[in-house]
Parts: C-alpha cells; sequence; structure tokens
C-alpha cells in the first residue's frame, strides 16, 4: 500500500425545501457547484457529503484542482444575503435541527479527502468526514 | 420542473454523458473532457430529481439548458 495523502477542503452549503419535488431537501455546495438531494435535511446533507467526495475524487485524480468548480456569482450574492438574515445556531448539529424551524440552512462544511498515492497511480478517496456550524434562515 | 433519473440520463446520451456508479445517494455522470457529476439516484431509475440540479448539470457539462430540457 502506498503513502496516504490528505487534503482538507472548506465548503459552503446551501440546504433548501426542493420547490418542484414536495418533501425533499436540496443541497447546494456553492464551492464545487454540486447538488444533491434527499427525503430530509440530514438525509440531502448526507448525500451532498457524498456527493462531494465523489467528485473531489474525480478532480484529484485527474490532477484537476476542484476549486475550479465553483458557482456561478449569483448563488454566491444569495448566499450573502441568506446569511445576513440569518440568525447562527451555536454548536448545532444536522442530527440536531428541528427541520419544521427551517427555511434555509447554510453551514460551512469540512471535508477531508484522503487518497492512496504510489508510484504509477493515485486511487480514490477512501474517507471523507463532515464538521459544521449550522445557520438557519428565516425567510 | 423536475424529471426523472431515467430522463435525464437518456437526455445525457445524446451529449455522449454516461452514467457510472457512485456510492450509496447517487451516481456519477461522465463525459469525456469534462468534469464528472453527480446525480441523485436514491430510488433508481425512477428518483426524482429536483430542477437546480438540472441546471447544474447543463453547466458542468457546458450544454444548452433549454436544449437539454427540451429531451426530457
Amino acid at each position: 500500500m502506498g503513502r496516504v495523502e490528505r487534503r482538507l477542503f472548506e465548503a459552503w452549503l446551501v440546504v433548501r425545501r426542493a420547490d418542484d419535488l414536495p418533501g425533499e431537501w436540496v443541497a447546494h455546495c456553492l464551492d464545487f457547484d454540486i447538488f444533491a438531494q434527499g427525503n430530509s435535511l440530514t438525509h440531502a446533507v448526507e448525500a451532498a457529503h457524498e456527493a462531494i467526495g465523489l467528485v473531489l475524487a474525480d478532480d484529484l485524480g485527474a490532477k484537476r484542482d476542484p476549486n475550479d468548480r465553483r458557482a456561478p456569482q449569483s448563488f454566491w450574492d444569495d448566499l450573502y444575503d441568506t446569511i445576513a438574515q440569518s440568525q447562527p445556531i451555536k454548536g448545532g448539529k444536522f442530527s440536531e435541527l428541528v427541520e419544521d424551524e427551517i427555511e434555509t440552512l447554510v453551514s460551512r462544511i469540512v471535508v477531508a479527502c484522503n487518497r492512496v498515492c504510489d508510484e504509477s497511480k493515485v486511487s480514490t478517496p477512501i474517507m471523507f468526514e463532515k464538521a459544521a456550524a449550522s445557520v438557519p434562515a428565516h425567510a | 420542473m423536475s424529471a426523472r433519473f431515467r430522463d435525464i440520463a437518456r437526455a445525457a446520451a445524446r451529449f455522449e454523458i454516461k452514467v457510472v456508479p457512485g456510492g450509496k445517494h447517487n451516481r456519477k455522470l461522465v463525459r469525456q473532457g469534462y468534469r464528472s457529476y453527480t446525480i441523485p439516484a436514491h430510488n433508481g431509475d425512477k428518483s426524482e430529481v429536483t430542477d437546480p440540479y438540472i441546471s447544474g448539470l447543463c453547466r458542468n457539462f457546458q450544454i444548452d439548458e433549454p436544449t437539454f430540457r427540451k429531451l426530457l
């Protein structure tokens, strides 16, 4: 087994109820312009972490900079507006959030991407993890 | 407007985008010369995929969005 290389990526995640699918939540990672969805807020966040891990794996394996995936500026403008109208949750954990009280969740997440390297190849990441402070907006 | 996974996959195939295995919640779309993109697939081919996702897919693969939507 080769050397394990670890990189940390920070990203903004915005999670909202889907306008077009009742009961579904949509998570958008702005830094990598990746969407995920789930039938609960927690489910959407979990799916987003998986999706981010998958694209990071591909980008790093292809020696591409994942930070080049940024979402268009309009999404960032919405993010800043949402944060300005939001109230922070101190030490919030996704699993402890009450969905009925949340219109939009904005969170800074950390994704740790491990990959195994040797002289001839780079394998896919073997782990990613999450940590976050959560901020629900009351639109 | 949302669309089913299988319809998105069929439309994507017109642009030489392939669906490959991903993880527990997502599969991946790959196209030669482009970065990969994930697609929600909780319920397999019947999965309903939200509108913002379809826009993101078109951005990632530099596909004209109205053209893509006509294929759904």
